[in-house]
C-alpha cells in the first residue's frame, strides 16, 4: 500500500479570489500580510505492491484530473508508509 | 427526422428549459441521456446544459470529465458531430478539452445573476450562421466561475474562435468595465467554438429569454437546426 499527496496551487499569475478575499478580511487586523494564496491537499491510498505502478497511478490521475495546468502547478509525493517505518525502526522518534 | 439529447450530470437544473425550447418552440424531438450511458446515439446535436454538476466539486465541470458518457460525447463531437455547452455545460467542455481554455471564479467575487449584452464575433459557426456578426444579443447570466482565462487568446482570435464577447448595449466592447464584463474574462469572452466550429460553449443563457415578455428572437436562433 503506497500513500500519495498531491497539493495542488493555483499559479502565481492567476488571480486567486479566495486568497484576496482573506488577505483583505486579515489585514483588517494584521496590516503586515501581504499575497494571501489558497490551494489544496488531496491524499489517497494506492493498493499495490510495485512501487513504479504507484508513481504511475498517481501521476495519471493527477495530470488527468486533479490538475488542470492552464491554471494551476503542483507537487506530487507517493511512498511506502510500512517501509519507510521498517527503515527507521520502531524506536526512531517522530 | 431532427433530434437532440440533452445531458444530465448529478447536479444538472436547465435540462427541463433546453428540453422546454425544442419541444415546445422549435417542435424538435429531444429526449435526456443520463451521464452514466456510453454512447450518445444517432442525433444531430448534443447539449450540456447548465446546472451545478457533481457540486462543483474539485474544479467546476472537472468531475464530469470521468462520467461514461463523456467517450461518447468526445467521440461524436470529433466525428464533426455538434455539441452546445451552457454555463456549466460551457465549464465541462473546456475541462474536458473540447474547448481551449478554463472559467475561474468572477473577479468581483460575486454570483452574477442578471441580464448582460454580447456581441457576436464570429457567425462562422454553424450554431452562429443564424446571426450577423457584430450584433447584440440581451441574455442572462447566473454563474459564480464565469471568467474565462486562456493562455492564448490571440491564436483563438485569429481563428475566428472567440463567437461572442460581452459588451455595451451599443456593442462596445470594454474589457476593463464590469457593467459590460461583469465576470472580468480575458478579452470579455463570453463564449468560444473548437476550430472546426462544431462545438460551442457559452457562459450566458440564451435558453431563458423565450418566455412571453422575456424574449430575444436572436437567442432562439441559436437553437434552430
Amino acid at each position: 500500500m503506497f500513500k500519495a499527496k498531491v497539493v495542488v496551487k493555483l499559479r502565481e499569475d492567476v488571480l486567486d479570489v479566495q486568497g484576496k478575499a482573506i488577505e483583505e478580511a486579515l489585514q483588517a487586523s494584521y496590516k503586515e500580510v501581504k499575497d494571501v494564496r489558497v490551494g489544496k491537499v488531496i491524499t489517497f491510498n494506492i493498493n499495490t505492491k510495485s512501487d513504479l505502478k504507484a508513481l504511475k497511478i498517481s501521476q495519471q490521475i493527477t495530470e488527468e484530473l486533479l490538475v488542470n495546468p492552464l491554471i494551476e502547478d503542483y507537487t506530487l509525493d507517493v511512498w511506502d508508509e510500512k517501509k519507510m517505518r521498517e527503515e527507521l525502526g520502531e524506536d526512531y522518534d517522530l | 427526422m431532427a433530434s437532440v439529447k440533452v445531458v444530465v450530470f448529478p447536479g444538472t437544473n436547465c435540462d427541463q428549459d433546453i428540453v422546454n425550447v425544442y419541444q415546445y418552440k422549435l417542435g424538435i424531438s429531444v429526449e435526456r441521456v443520463w451521464h452514466r450511458e456510453t454512447e450518445i446515439g444517432h442525433c444531430d446535436l448534443v447539449v450540456l446544459p447548465g446546472g451545478f454538476s457533481y457540486g462543483d466539486y474539485l474544479r467546476c465541470g472537472a468531475l464530469a470529465k470521468i462520467s461514461p458518457i463523456m467517450k461518447g460525447i468526445k467521440s461524436f463531437a470529433e466525428k464533426g458531430g455538434k455539441v452546445l455547452g451552457i454555463c456549466n455545460g460551457f465549464q465541462i467542455l473546456c475541462e474536458v478539452g473540447l474547448l481551449p481554455g478554463v472559467l475561474l471564479p468572477n473577479i468581483g467575487r460575486k454570483f452574477l445573476s442578471r441580464d448582460v449584452f454580447i456581441r457576436v464575433e464570429s457567425s462562422n459557426t454553424y450554431f452562429t450562421n443564424g446571426l450577423k456578426e457584430g450584433e447584440v444579443i440581451k441574455v442572462p447570466i447566473a454563474h459564480f466561475e464565469g471568467n474565462y482565462f486562456t493562455d492564448n487568446l490571440e491564436s483563438l482570435k485569429e481563428r475566428e474562435q472567440i463567437v461572442f464577447t460581452y459588451c455595451t448595449s451599443d456593442g462596445e466592447v470594454n474589457v476593463d468595465d464590469r457593467l459590460f464584463n461583469p465576470n472580468g474574462s480575458l478579452g470579455a469572452v463570453a463564449g468560444v467554438c473548437n476550430a472546426e466550429g462544431n462545438v460551442l460553449g457559452m457562459m450566458p443563457h440564451p435558453e431563458r429569454p423565450l418566455e412571453g415578455l422575456y424574449w430575444s428572437n436572436s437567442a432562439l436562433k441559436l437553437f434552430a437546426l
